[in-house]
């Protein structure tokens, strides 16, 4: 139960802070700095898949109540938390998956989650700006607002991570 | 039929994935094309009224701005007031009110929810249809065009902005009044782009571009903003017109919602247009 609440908490955190912090913020190249991807992410290894994408729709729902984007941000959360599972089996090393820990830089390390947080992030970007701008004649500016996005919600992600988590990295 | 139950069993997850999406692109694509539910979006009740409790602490921040820009205005008001101008033609300086009859009247409101940075951005306002708003309204600011009344609830209702991919805005540009349509290419919210104007005319860098008026939706002669840039159409003998807006919409609070008693007329006259069957 303690556990529930702490993430539900934490999600009320994410939405907060998206809707009312992050989205006020004008940055350049079409760029959105978007954290529920990360609030998915850092989710533990032993999340049951269901219950990822139900976590994903909820959340994106809540959020498109408030920034008018009529089911953009659930559809692409929804993408984002089915391929969680799928992305983390092809990163898998040898050993399996912790389940009690968090796919966090601090449990896992820099290079595996820069690399599996990258490409769902960037992916999430393409599915969300593909679906919002919906033509592939717009496609520079499909790619350009994506990589932008990932870029400051790259650095946002390490920055939380350096400050909030701690980053004891596993050597 | 245990080989199904399996298959299903095992794709399972992705059947509820599918579920999802489909589900997120029908509330989508069923809120653009036919904007009759204003659940998922920010004028519905429960997400207004949140939005309103935020604008009402965030707003004590911008007052100096928003009072210097209402101040602003007041002055371009008070200077278009018949008492502030100088009659010419003494003669004929009596107004026979009765020859005139209100074609717009503006309700204020405020942008309780705005963004800049989608490729279609809409706006909350605190109004709906408990005030009189309906779909279809325009809406003004001090300083320019903001957009028309997309989908109303009880107390708020929501604008698609110029900021849109298909908001299309009949505007004048210049003296001489070339008609041309402003888009918005989704790139900078500072920044239109006005067509149709063809290239026999000649449009100069810094003119000024109005609302052409005429649709029951915003009034003739708003100033928009200036032309900064041109570009010819390959292959088309019209110009690309870059339009540097007025108004900065990512500081927008005050904002008029356009009431036109004279549009049901105007709508039921454009209706009776006889249409080519053939």
């Amino acid at each position: 139960m303690l556990y529930f609440l702490r993430y539900f908490w934490y999600a009320l955190l994410v939405v907060v802070f998206q809707v009312f912090v992050l989205n006020q913020l004008d940055l350049p190249f079409g760029g959105q700095l978007v954290i529920a991807p990360l609030f998915i992410m850092l989710l533990p290894f032993d999340t049951p898949p269901f219950l990822l994408l139900i976590i994903g729709f909820t959340l994106g729902m809540i959020l498109d109540m408030f920034m008018n984007t009529f089911g953009l941000n659930a559809s692409a959360l929804v993408f984002f938390s089915f391929m969680r599972p799928i992305v983390f089996n092809w990163f898998r090393s040898k050993e399996e998956y912790d389940g009690t820990k968090t796919p966090s830089i601090r449990e896992m390390g820099w290079v595996w989650f820069l690399s599996v947080y990258s490409l769902l992030s960037f992916s999430f970007f393409i599915w969300f700006f593909l679906l919002e701008i919906f033509r592939i004649s717009e496609i520079g500016l499909i790619l350009r607002n994506s990589f932008s996005s990932f870029l400051y919600s790259l650095a946002f992600t390490l920055l939380f991570q350096y400050f909030y988590v701690g980053v004891n990295a596993k050597k | 039929m245990s080989q199904l139950l399996a298959f299903l069993r095992r794709a399972r997850l992705f059947f509820l994935f599918l579920f999802l999406q489909i589900l997120c692109f029908v509330v989508y694509f069923q809120t653009l094309v036919y904007p009759n539910s204003v659940f998922i979006s920010g004028a519905s009740s429960f997400s207004g009224t949140v939005l309103e409790w935020s604008h009402d602490i965030t707003s004590y921040f911008d007052l100096d701005v928003e009072n210097e820009r209402l101040a602003r205005e007041n002055a371009e008001l008070r200077k278009a007031l018949k008492n502030s101008q100088y009659a010419l033609q003494r003669d004929s300086a009596s107004v026979n009110d009765s020859i005139f009859h209100q074609q717009y009247t503006y309700i204020s409101a405020t942008v309780i929810q705005s963004s800049c940075s989608q490729r279609n951005n809409y706006f909350t306002l605190d109004v709906g249809s408990l005030q009189g708003i309906k779909p279809g309204m325009g809406v003004i600011s001090p300083r320019g065009v903001v957009g028309v009344v997309y989908n109303v609830g009880e107390h708020f209702c929501l604008v698609k902005t110029v900021l849109t991919h298909e908001n299309n805005t009949n505007v004048l540009v210049g003296k001489q009044q070339y008609l041309g349509i402003l888009k918005w290419d989704g790139k900078s919210p500072t920044k239109g782009t006005i067509t149709g104007v063809s290239r026999d005319y000649k449009v100069s860098i810094g003119c000024n571009v109005y609302t052409r008026g005429g649709d029951g939706i915003y009034p003739k002669g708003i100033y928009l903003g200036r032309v900064s840039a041109k570009y010819p159409i390959e292959e088309q003998s019209l110009w690309n017109l870059e339009l540097s807006f007025w108004e900065d919409y990512r500081n927008l609070s005050a904002v008029y919602v356009v009431v036109s008693p004279l549009k049901q007329e105007l709508v039921d006259l454009n209706n009776k247009i006889p249409t080519d069957t053939n």
